[in-house]
């Protein structure tokens, strides 16, 4: 931002306040160095802009790894053929909403591992439950 | 007196408003506790405060994003809501009765 160097466009400085002009504010391919901005505009303005160009790019990347890890998300073959359909669209809806965060935090390598062993004891937890609830109706039968 | 992480999944559905989806549930149980939380005690505790009553939910509509499965919608009961209030209480005043803790008003 505060990058000295002449800008093709003629970026410069002038009474100790930057003047910054870029082709198009709205370029988030690179690292916003040069902020558009009129003549006279403040060095706070122009840092405020600086910072909401930087956020916006950001965003952008971030919209682009989720959809990238979204586009390769594992299947859920595990959950659909161990798991009744209900139970297994509701699980995956909510593995997969979480997958694009540990693509994001961990890479696609761990994040698969994560959503595997996540995924595992969906269905351990589920069968588990389902037999304790089975025990308990027959040990209550049983008892009365 | 509900299960230390009945009470907190209530809490946090309550938090998140009506219309809770599980993901939403288990990323704040995740953000609030530093730590990924499992999904499976996440969604084996939504299942069994459906069966108590004291969540109801309903099918939301599905994501194309993701498979075209649509999530579980889950809303606090009033008798969740009764029973949540009951247990904090008891907790709050078994703090309180050792001194860890001011008694919470209002519950």
């Amino acid at each position: 931002m505060t990058d000295d160097s002449e800008h093709p466009s003629g970026a410069g400085r002038e009474n100790n306040i930057i003047f910054l002009h870029a082709e198009t504010d709205c370029d988030l391919s690179f690292e916003v160095k040069f902020v558009k901005a009129a003549p006279g505009t403040g060095k706070q303005a122009i840092l405020a802009r600086y910072f909401e160009l930087q956020a916006r790019r950001k965003l952008v990347e971030s919209v682009a790894v989720v959809d990238e890890a979204f586009a390769q998300s594992p299947k859920g073959l595990l959950l659909d053929a161990f798991l009744p359909p209900e139970d297994a669209g509701e699980r995956l809806y909510s593995i997969l909403g979480r997958y694009p965060y540990w693509v994001a935090k961990h890479g696609t390598r761990k994040a698969r591992f994560i959503f595997a062993s996540q995924s595992l004891l969906c269905v351990l937890s589920f069968w588990f439950d389902w037999l304790m609830r089975r025990f308990r109706a027959l040990r209550a039968a049983g008892g009365s | 007196m509900l299960p230390k992480l009945e009470e907190t999944i209530l809490l946090v559905v309550l938090k998140a408003g009506p219309d809770a989806t599980a993901g939403g549930v288990q990323a704040a149980l995740s953000d609030a506790l530093g730590k990924e939380q499992s999904f499976s005690a996440v969604f084996t505790t939504l299942d069994r405060l459906s069966q108590k009553r004291f969540l109801t939910w309903r099918k939301g509509s599905p994501d194309p994003q993701r498979g075209g499965r649509a999530p579980k919608l889950y809303t606090v009961t009033a008798l969740g809501q009764k029973a949540l209030r009951a247990s904090l209480k008891t907790t709050q005043a078994l703090a309180a009765d050792v001194g860890l803790a001011p008694a919470f008003a209002g519950v």
